[in-house]
This record gives C-alpha cells, sequence and structure tokens, in this order.
C-alpha cells in the first residue's frame, strides 16, 4: 500500500508557517472517499473539491517537538479511494493532535451536516460543509458577512432546500424527520421576526400555542431573557436588544435540546452582549444545552464556546475545539525586538535577521522558532554594538488566527 | 449517544396550533377591523337611500325588502366585494411577511398546516364579514321599519330563506376570487403585488361583464351570482349553483392547490 503512494509525484504547492502544502497528483477516476473521518484533529478529514475530480484532504503533524503545524495535501483520487488513504496515513501519520470530545468517533453528532451545498441560481453559497456538533457543546459558527452563515442555520432548520447533502438532527436526516426533529430545536434567525403590532407576551404566546408548550412556560422565558417587566408592551416599541431578547426567548420556549442562534449579540450594547454570554454559557454548561451559535467576530464567542468552526466563502476552513483554534496560533507566534535602528541592525545581522520585517523605525519583527534563538539573536546584537531595548515573544489573538485562516481562503 | 425520534403531533393536531397562533395574531390588526366592518359599507350607504329616498323607490304598499334587498347586495357585490376579498388575504398573508414566514417555518409544524391554517382563516373571516353582512343588513331594515314607518318595512315579512340562499351563493363566488388571491400573496411576498393583480382583475372583469364567457371570470361571479335575486313582490333565490359558482369553486380548487405547492417549495430567504 506504502507503493501507492510512492507512485505519486509529489509537489509542493504553498507553505503554511509550520509546515508545507505538498500537492500528490495521480490520473483517474475521480470518486468520493469515506466521509466519516473526523476533524482538523481527527485522523483525517475530506473539505473541499478544488474542480472536477480533484479532492482535498488535510490533516494535522505531529513532530518531535510536538505539533508544528498543519499539513494539507490536495490528491486527485483514482478508482482506488482506500488504497490511497491508506497509503496517504503511512506517508502522513495523521494522529489526533489530542483526544477531545469532537475527534470521539464512537460519539454521535447532535448535528451534522454531510456535504452540505447550496448556490441561488448560479452563485454558491455554502460549498460541502461538513459540520459536527457534539452534545454539550457550544459551538462557535465563525464568518465574515456574506460567508454563509445565515444561509447554513437556514438549512439546518430546513427554511432552505440543499443542492446536495444532507443535515442530520439528532442522528436523523432532516429532509425526512423535519417537524418531529424541529420539536426538540430552538432558533433565532438574524434579527428576531416578531409581530410589531403584538405584546412581548403575545408574540411569546403566539409561539407557544403553536408548539404546544405548556402554558407556564410563557411567564418563564420572559423571566429567563429578563423581559417580564416589559411583557405587555407592544413589540414595535422595544430596543434592537430587547427584539434579541425576546427573539431568543422564542427560541427557548420549547426547553429544546438544540439551539441555534444567529448573531444572537446583534443589536445588543455591551451590557447585553456580557448578559447573553453568560445565559449562553449557562444554558451549556448548567443546562446541557448543545447549541450552535454564529457570529462574525470571535471576540465575542470565544469566552464562550467550546468548539469553533470557521466558515469562508461557503467553505469550512476550519472546525475543532477551542484548544485546537489555539492551538493553531503557536507556529505563529512572532519573536519582536526593540532598538535604536532596525535597517542597521538587519545589515549587520544577515544570518539572524535576514527573515525579519521592519514594523517600525526601531522595530524588527521574525517568526519565534525558539528559546535559543532568541538568546542567539540578544547575543547577536550585543556583539554587533546596537542596543537591545526589548525582546519578546508575541502569540497572534485568536482573531488574528481567525482572520488568518479566512484570508487564507479568499487569497 | 443514541437518540429517540421525537414524536410528530399529528397533522390535525399541527393545523389546529397553527390555527390558534393564527387566530391570536389577529389582534389590533387591521384585517379584523376589515372583517368585522366590511359589511356595513353596503348597508350604511342603503340606509342612507332608503332613509331619505325611501319614497321614490318604493311605491306605497309595496313589499320594500326585495328592493331594499337587491340593491344593498348589488352594492355589496358588484364591487366592494371583490375589492374585500382581495384586502383580507392580502393583509392575512402580509402579516408574516416581515420575517414572519421564517420564524413560523422553522418551528415543528408542516408547511401544509400552515398553508392549511391560513386558508381556514380567509375561509373563516370572508363568512364572518358576509354573515355579519347579512344580520346588518337585515337589522338595519327593520330599523328603518321603526324611523321610516310609511316606508312599510314593518308590515312585509324579511323571507330569511331566499336571503340565506343569496348569502351562499354569495359566499361560493367569493371563493375563486379568495383562492387566486391567496396563492397571489403566497407568491409576492408583499402587500402591493397581490393588491395590484387583484384590482386589475376586479376592473378587468367588470369590463367584460357582457362577454359571453364571463362565467369563467372570477372576479365577476359576485356580480354574476346577483341574477339569482328575483322577485318584485317577495323575494325569491334558487338553490341550485349558478355556472358563474361553479368555475369559482373550480378556480378556488385549481389555486388552492397552486398556492400549497408555491408554499411547500418556498426557499425561505427573507
Amino acid at each position: 500500500m506504502a507503493g501507492v503512494g510512492r507512485e505519486r509525484q509529489e509537489q509542493v504547492v504553498a507553505e503554511l508557517p509550520s509546515s508545507k502544502i505538498v500537492q500528490r497528483r495521480a490520473a483517474g477516476r475521480p470518486s468520493s472517499i469515506n466521509p466519516a473521518s473526523g476533524s482538523l484533529n481527527a485522523p483525517g478529514r475530506r473539505t473541499n473539491p478544488a474542480g472536477r475530480g480533484k479532492w482535498y484532504f488535510s490533516g494535522v503533524e505531529e513532530k518531535e517537538n510536538g505539533l508544528r503545524g498543519r499539513k494539507a495535501v490536495l490528491v486527485e483520487l483514482s478508482g482506488k479511494d482506500i488504497v490511497l488513504l491508506l497509503g496517504l496515513q503511512q506517508f502522513f501519520p495523521f494522529r489526533p493532535v489530542q483526544p477531545t470530545a469532537m475527534s470521539s468517533a464512537t460519539t454521535a453528532p447532535l448535528l451534522e451536516t454531510h456535504d452540505l451545498s447550496f448556490s441561488f441560481g448560479a452563485r454558491p453559497i455554502v460549498h460541502e460543509l461538513n459540520l459536527r456538533v457534539e452534545p454539550g457543546s457550544i459551538y462557535g459558527f465563525l464568518g465574515p458577512n456574506g460567508a454563509g452563515k445565515s444561509t447554513t442555520m437556514r438549512l439546518l432548520l430546513g427554511l432552505l432546500r440543499p443542492a446536495a447533502g444532507t443535515v442530520r438532527l439528532f442522528g436523523y436526516d432532516l429532509a425526512r424527520h423535519r417537524v418531529a426533529l424541529l420539536g426538540r430545536v430552538g432558533a433565532l434567525i438574524e434579527s428576531p421576526s416578531l409581530y410589531d403590532h403584538l405584546t412581548g407576551r403575545e408574540n411569546v404566546e403566539a409561539t407557544r400555542r403553536l408548539r404546544g408548550v405548556s402554558a407556564h412556560r410563557t411567564a418563564e422565558v420572559l423571566a429567563l431573557v429578563g423581559l417580564a417587566a416589559d411583557a405587555h408592551r407592544p413589540a414595535r416599541e422595544y430596543s434592537l436588544g430587547m427584539r434579541q431578547r425576546l427573539g431568543l426567548a422564542l427560541a427557548l420556549l420549547p426547553d429544546p435540546d438544540l439551539l441555534l442562534l444567529d448573531e444572537p449579540t446583534n443589536g445588543l450594547d455591551p451590557t447585553g452582549i456580557i448578559e447573553m454570554r453568560a445565559l449562553l454559557r449557562s444554558l451549556g454548561h448548567e443546562h446541557g444545552k448543545t447549541i450552535l451559535v454564529s457570529s462574525h467576530l470571535i471576540s465575542e464567542i470565544e469566552k464562550t464556546v467550546t468548539h469553533v468552526g470557521v466558515i469562508q466563502r461557503g467553505r469550512l476552513v476550519f472546525q475543532g475545539s477551542l484548544p485546537d483554534l489555539q492551538r493553531l496560533q503557536t507556529g505563529r507566534a512572532q519573536l519582536v525586538l526593540e532598538t535604536e535602528n532596525a535597517d542597521t541592525c538587519r545589515n549587520l545581522l544577515p544570518n539572524l535577521l535576514g527573515g525579519a520585517t521592519v514594523a517600525g523605525p526601531g522595530t524588527l519583527q521574525l517568526p519565534w522558532l525558539s528559546r535559543e534563538q532568541a538568546a542567539e539573536l540578544a547575543a547577536g546584537l550585543v556583539a554587533a554594538g546596537q542596543p537591545l531595548y526589548g525582546l519578546r515573544q508575541e502569540q497572534p489573538t485568536l482573531e488574528d488566527t481567525f482572520l488568518h485562516l479566512t484570508e487564507a481562503v479568499s487569497e | 449517544m443514541e437518540f429517540t425520534l421525537p414524536v410528530a403531533p399529528g397533522p390535525f393536531t399541527q393545523l389546529g396550533r397553527v390555527l390558534v397562533a393564527d387566530t391570536l395574531k389577529l389582534r389590533r390588526t387591521a384585517v379584523l377591523w376589515l372583517a368585522l366592518g366590511g359589511g356595513a359599507l353596503p348597508v350604511l350607504l342603503n340606509f342612507l337611500i332608503f332613509y331619505f329616498k325611501g319614497q321614490h323607490l318604493i311605491k306605497p304598499g309595496q313589499n320594500p325588502w326585495p328592493q331594499y334587498v337587491g340593491m344593498s347586495w348589488q352594492t355589496a357585490s358588484v364591487l366592494l366585494l371583490p375589492l374585500f376579498v382581495v384586502l383580507l388575504s392580502g393583509l392575512v398573508v402580509n402579516l408574516e411577511n416581515r420575517g414572519g414566514w421564517r420564524q413560523l417555518l422553522a418551528q415543528p409544524v408542516s408547511r401544509g398546516a400552515v398553508f392549511g391554517s391560513k386558508l381556514l382563516l380567509l375561509l373563516g373571516l370572508n363568512a364572518l364579514a358576509q354573515v355579519l353582512y347579512v344580520l346588518l343588513l337585515l337589522a338595519v331594515g327593520v330599523l328603518l321599519g321603526w324611523l321610516r314607518p310609511e316606508l312599510g318595512f314593518q308590515n312585509h315579512s324579511i323571507s330569511l330563506l331566499p336571503v340565506l340562499r343569496m348569502l351562499g351563493h354569495t359566499y361560493v363566488a367569493t371563493l375563486g376570487i379568495l383562492g387566486i388571491q391567496y396563492a397571489v400573496a403566497l407568491a409576492f411576498r408583499g402587500f402591493v403585488g397581490p393588491l395590484t393583480v387583484g384590482i386589475g382583475s376586479i376592473v378587468s372583469a367588470l369590463t367584460l361583464l357582457r362577454w359571453e364567457h364571463i362565467d369563467l371570470v372570477p372576479y365577476a361571479a359576485p356580480t354574476r351570482v346577483l341574477r339569482l335575486l328575483e322577485g318584485n313582490k317577495q323575494l325569491s333565490v334558487a338553490a341550485a349553483l349558478s355556472p358563474a359558482e361553479w368555475y369559482s369553486l373550480g378556480w378556488f380548487a385549481l389555486a388552492v392547490l397552486v398556492g400549497y405547492l408555491l408554499l411547500l417549495r418556498r426557499p425561505v430567504t427573507d
């Protein structure tokens, strides 16, 4: 089986900060591969076809000194998919970085999409999305505006019919059991759609009666979102934040096992955002709800979520636990050096600072390699008679990582 | 983790729940006022005519009821009733047009139940408005008997059966318009579209009244059934459905089918 791999041509097509993207080519008929493989930290994951007959295959490579980065392999599959996959695994030992809830193959996900695709006319919006949301997790569904988050949410609720692929909720096909499955789902899609001529309480009542939920829930959910005192007012008098909270009350009405919240912090003031976060955490951690919450700002949800999926131009560019996402940053740490004259230093120490970028008149920045690199650099600068005002390691924020992930695809 | 498939409520339970919710949504809406008060205008107009000019319309000793009922019905059926149905269906559907669809269709109820509930609501409101119209018409007739005894309303029986038959005929005649306007409202996702189609169709139907195949045009059906209203001395209305009513029922069935398919296949993007 290793022979199958060896016969293929290997070509470096791109470099990530700490590893290479290798392209492997093999002639033959394109066909599908086993989709059961997991997410980024699972043995391997099929993501997106680049075109007809080409399939991306990405995973994580573990090096001697721990995780160094991510390796992605573009494969054009022959008919012998399984053989090729096994061959690939021998060459690239994709192993779980650290077992997490997401990587457990035995756990059935509460929400799962398989190659979910959708387009408006000829314009593709969602492309072969393979989401996996485990029970009890708070899954942050991230992406810039227009990346396909809301469309995906609508597909998950059966509001739109997928062009291809399936949605499974609680292990069952949504297309076949929509009514039964949605009985356990609460949703807030974009700005909540309220009946402005009705009061807050009447809005909740309309949905409560429609869902056949017991009468006491109306007062409960209104109190939960802090609208009990304003429940008698018509919804048209509500502020954006109050509308958002009333929308959440509607979603919470059936005491759902799965909550789908599309940008729930939209229009909320800082206090409202903090309250919403606390509410989501309490719902997830204390009440055991599984929550899929979308946002275009990672900073808004990073304190709340346990798992993250990043979507860009309708494609899932990352999926894994929050620690997985944080680990992605490790390979992107920078060494920042403060001196008198950045250019002079770079000219004096071409071996050490050849790859550095000048971030300011006295600031140089270069990829962090090791502690030894920092020591060597300090010694080099002193030996060259240059002042060293500061030397520090800078970790990219999650926001940087998110931007990096989303920019990588748009390039 | 293994999950058990939740049990979906039965189709009639779903329909019942949506209908209860839809009825609740009518509170403080123009729809409700339209249905409750829509029948008042033709009655009020004819009340004024008979109150002030009744002596020119009714010969002394003549039974005023056939004339009174006929004139009122004519005022109501030719223009007001089709317009009422157009407004009613447009407004009922428009209640969901500000994002309500995505909220409604993401609930654990079938689209069939959502469609059926609004259809039943429209049929109910249409019936309510027409029944209220008849009650008001008869009440005002009695009132005219008190206020203008010389017209003789109090001296003659109302003859309820022909009035009820006429109510039935008119109701059936409006079903074609109701079905079509409901489907059009579902297709347009706004209020102006179905209103334009409705008014355009009513005007066209009234222009084409002398066409030999006018019975085919549902918007003319309420006018066409006016011919069933007969009798100078005593009101009489035939029980059998007229061709215009049969066509109206046909249009209703077709439009309901089209409307259902429209909602069933509708991608919810708003």
